[in-house]
């Protein structure tokens, strides 16, 4: 079984492709859950018919985070994704999934999300993306 | 079997003494990810146009509950220089690519060694770690 990571750029603008507003990779093991609805990184959910969340283990804090800056410690890193087509997030979930399952042995393990600067994207109804990066600071 | 991940990033074999960018091996569950730009062990990235960072979880802090403070929270970063500007996702997939192209090998991969001359991708000009510490 390959070890999948799904990447993403979320600028359309090459220049721009310096923080993590730019490229970022994630291991599909990071991922906690997908829901439909835009979250905060204190997962705090607000509805939208647009757009859906990818919940994930942050990548710059520790897990063992028990740390003096405890709320940090305690969020997430997010994916917000949003769709051309409302109410549309199940599609989504199913190809995704379906991706992120795959056995192809021509597969190479990298699954792009979506990638702005390149104009390309795993589902063609993705609109756009956002990361939500935490640090420990 | 754990797969490992290699990193030297020394001018030569006399220089692979510490941990700025002497050999250093992580395990691959350990990867929590990569993101574009310079990051530190406090998870903060700095804009950057030919470098990214890959996180992992701290070697050199422990589970236990001992005398906490923020600095619990870091993470180790491995910074990758590369030579073209804002373009790093050839790099980024080149790396998921060594992991998963060799099913049947020891598990020892080499990302990029300055010393060999080995790397995954001929864009990579350099490799420096930043390690987490309990103190």
């Amino acid at each position: 079984m390959k070890t999948k990571f799904l990447h993403l750029c979320s600028t359309a603008t090459k220049g721009a492709n310096d923080d993590a507003a730019g490229s970022v990779v994630y291991p599909v093991s990071s991922i906690r859950s997908i829901g439909m609805g835009s979250m905060a990184v204190t997962g705090v959910i607000s509805a939208s018919e647009t757009v859906y969340h990818i919940a994930l283990d942050p990548m710059s804090i520790s897990k063992g985070a028990g740390g003096a800056a405890a709320v940090l410690g305690d969020n997430v890193d997010v994916i917000n994704v949003t769709m051309t087509t409302a109410n549309n997030a199940k599609a989504h979930m199913q190809e995704l999934v379906q991706k992120m399952n795959s056995g192809r042995p021509t597969e190479s393990g990298w699954i792009n999300l979506y990638d702005g600067v390149n104009a390309t994207q795993l589902i063609a109804d993705i609109a756009s993306v956002a990361n939500l990066h935490n640090d420990n600071s | 079997m754990e797969t490992y991940l290699y990193f030297r990033g020394v001018a030569n074999l006399a220089a692979d003494d510490d941990g700025t960018a002497g050999s250093l091996l992580m395990p691959l569950s350990k990867l929590k990810g990569m993101c574009m730009g310079t990051g530190a062990i406090t998870g903060t990235i700095t804009e950057d146009e030919d470098a990214f960072t890959l996180f992992f979880e701290p070697a050199g802090i422990g589970a236990g509950d001992g005398d906490v403070d923020a600095g619990d929270n870091d993470v180790d970063a491995v910074i990758i220089a590369i030579t073209t500007d804002n373009e790093p996702q050839p790099v980024m997939q080149a790396i998921v690519e060594a992991i998963n192209s060799h099913p049947n090998s020891d598990g020892f991969i080499t990302i990029y060694d300055s010393v060999a001359g080995v790397t995954v991708h001929s864009d990579i000009e350099g490799v420096t770690t930043a390690r987490a510490s309990n103190d």
